[in-house]
């Protein structure tokens, strides 16, 4: 069964003025474990479908179902704490927040929906020595590399074991190295915590390290692909 | 909760020198209000005392009529049964008996209104001091028939120690008053207006020569401390039959040195809360700053599942926090300040002490040293925090998370 399925999902801005498609009758589903990339050129519309997807905005016609939950109905609060409890994000940059270390921006997340201090510790070192940060845990975001920082918010967003983890453009601002050391991370943490992983890139270098990729073009769906593991 | 909270203190270190510069702008107008409140109170309070000690006491048992009327027909009975109610109310420390009337006085070359001030010199001590000032002669005893003159009356009638002074007058009750007294001596009021018109006799004489025995035109009360006098004041007139008796207070006896007072204050409060409102401005200012810096955190806190109300919970505690590291250094620097002050008042020059002499005051800037003063401060400048808090915290609640995170 599906974690995610859109439903006719259009999204168009700016309705009024000069209506702009961003995302046209898109139908997709995702299954428990996947690991996808979103591709297509500037202004395809891969941003606005995550940003459906995430609940962060929402669309003008058809519906998002994440375990047969229809999020396009939530009112804003039940929104947020679904994003909590559900979803994990990582954004192209500046994830963190900048007045707390490494193994609290971490912990964040987990404090926020209350879960056991001990629990919490245990997990937030458990995954940053996943990330290969385990000895960066007290560093500042200011103090840690654009690649380490990027590790950080993996994750973070891992912590907590959501239902899934949306990544917008998460290498954009790397070099290569640390480009191909983050989708590895993202791989390997997709693999042994079996999370749901969905990222967006218009970066040829890692878009053949996703094993499904979703083509848009135009706000539509131009080529969904297998590549197999 | 306690993550908030560390979140929302390590926010105002970010930028260390602005949030020391917007605390220390709370800091220094906490001291110069906390300094400029204490100053007026504490000259208020002197010139109050002063007033109080020389002209009308703190309470006065009066005749019913007097006040209305003050003629010594409106004199009433100072007997046992009075005394033994004034001896049964607690918190009186001590009571000061006078009968006071305006007189004629005469010598050889002129006349002049007086007023006659028939006293017990020994109660009359504890009130006012009144034997320091003593400019000539001596004291009079209680069985004395002989008077002291105010010196700045002395002067206009050209009178010295060992004159006689003749006084007339309306008696009780239709009988006349007159009597012919040796001056034995002269003594400075620090109330101009009473100094040019002043004579002290012993009560027992001026009971006599009004042929008003026993009788007094005012009781005067001192409290045990001068907080309870209204309560005082109360407790008498629940006892005393207001057919015969008005107990009246300083604070009725003066309203116009009250009013006056008030003003006063009034406007030093206004030149206060303008302070308070530059400052304000200044916090509001800083955390404006705040805010717009930090849009695109606060668009990923919200979009990873922070709630508004949590996110503007921190802003506030920012706000808050603030000016409360300002107000708490406010208080803490300027206690000893003001202690040091109350302590070691600033003394005028010579020719202010001669001004302040003719007032009876000491030539000081005296300072209160009243922890409501402080508690006021606090609660004043919190008010205007809340106040400002809340703007950060509309903000929040209005934030588009998109594009807040788009920034
Ligand atoms: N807030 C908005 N208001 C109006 N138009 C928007 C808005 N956001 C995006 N668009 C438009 O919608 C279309 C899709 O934008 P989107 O950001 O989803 O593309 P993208 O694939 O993420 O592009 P990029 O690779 O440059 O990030 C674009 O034409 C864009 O101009
Ligand atoms: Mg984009």
């Amino acid at each position: 069964m599906a974690v995610i399925e859109t439903i006719g999902l259009s999204k168009i801005y700016n309705e009024t003025i000069v209506p702009v498609k961003a995302l046209n009758e898109v139908n997709l589903a995702f299954e428990q474990g996947e690991f996808t990339s979103i591709v297509g050129p500037s202004g395809s519309g891969k941003t606005t479908l995550l940003n459906m997807l995430g609940g962060l905005d929402k669309p003008s016609s058809g519906s998002i179902l994440i375990n047969q939950t229809d999020i396009t109905k939530l009112k804003e609060r039940q929104l947020i704490d679904y994003r909590l409890r559900h979803i994990g994000f990582v954004f192209q940059s500046y994830n963190l927040i900048p007045v707390l270390t490494a193994v609290e921006n971490v912990s964040f997340i987990m404090l926020l929906q209350k879960q056991p201090r001990k629990a919490i510790d245990q997990r937030a070192r458990e995954i940053l020595e996943q990330v290969g940060l385990g000895d960066r845990l007290n560093a500042r975001p200011a103090q840690l590399s654009g690649g380490q920082q990027q590790r950080v918010a993996v994750a973070r967003a891992l912590a907590s074991r959501p239902d899934f983890v949306l990544a917008d453009e998460p290498t954009a601002n790397l070099d290569t190295q640390s480009a191909f050391n983050l989708l590895d991370i993202m791989e390997k943490l997709n693999r042994d915590e079996n999370i749901t992983l969905i990222f967006s890139t218009h970066d040829q270098r890692v878009i053949e390290r996703a094993r499904r990729v979703i083509t848009l073009v135009d706000g539509a769906v131009a080529s969904d692909e297998n590549h197999g593991s | 909760m306690k993550m908030l909270f560390i979140l929302a203190w390590r926010n105002l270190w970010r930028n260390k020198r602005r949030t020391l510069i917007t605390a220390s702008s709370v800091f220094f107008a906490v001291i110069l209000a906390l300094v400029a409140e204490s100053m007026t109170k504490g000259s208020h309070e002197a010139m109050i005392s002063n007033m109080v000690k020389l002209s009308t006491g703190y309470l006065q048992l009066q005749d019913s009529l007097y006040e209305d009327e003050p003629s010594v027909d409106h004199a009433f009975m100072y007997d046992d049964t009075l005394k033994q109610i004034i001896r049964q109310t607690s918190g009186i420390a001590y009571v000061v008996p006078r009968f006071e009337s305006f007189m004629l006085a005469a010598t050889e070359k002129s006349t002049r209104p007086v007023m006659l001030r028939g006293v017990d010199f020994e109660a009359e001590n504890r009130l006012n001091d009144m034997g320091h000032k003593l400019l000539e002669g001596t004291s009079l005893e209680a069985g004395d028939q002989a008077v002291l003159l105010a010196d700045g009356l002395a002067e206009r009638l050209k009178m010295d120690v060992g004159d006689s002074i003749i006084l007339v007058g309306q008696g009780f009750r239709g009988m006349s008053a007159a009597g012919i007294y040796p001056v034995k001596g002269i003594m400075k009021i620090s109330l101009p207006r009473l100094n040019d018109q002043l004579i002290f006799m012993p009560l027992a004489a001026t009971q006599q020569l009004f042929g008003a025995e026993e009788r007094l035109t005012a009781l005067l009360i001192t409290p045990e401390e001068k907080e309870q006098t209204d309560l005082l004041a109360q407790q008498l007139r629940d006892q005393l039959d207001p057919k015969w008796f008005k107990v009246l207070t300083w604070k009725q006896m003066m309203p116009t040195l009250l009013q006056s007072l008030e003003l006063d204050r009034a406007s030093g409060m206004m030149i206060i809360y303008m302070l308070y409102l530059v400052v304000g401005f200044g916090i509001l200012g800083t955390v404006l700053t705040m805010m717009l810096e930090r849009q695109r955190e606060f668009g990923i806190l919200l979009s990873v599942g922070m709630k508004r109300s949590q996110l503007a919970l921190i802003t506030f505690v920012e706000t808050v926090f603030i000016s409360m590291i300002g107000v708490a250094a406010g208080l803490v620097g300027g206690f000893p300040v003001i202690l040091y002050m109350h302590h070691h008042p600033i003394r005028f020059g010579e020719e202010m002490e001669a001004m302040f002499e003719t007032y009876g005051m000491e030539a000081v800037m005296p300072f209160a040293l009243d922890l409501q003063v402080f508690s006021s401060q606090a609660v004043v400048v919190l008010l205007i925090t809340l106040v400002i808090g809340l703007y950060p915290v509309l903000k929040v609640f209005r934030m588009n998370i998109l594009k807040a995170a788009r920034n």
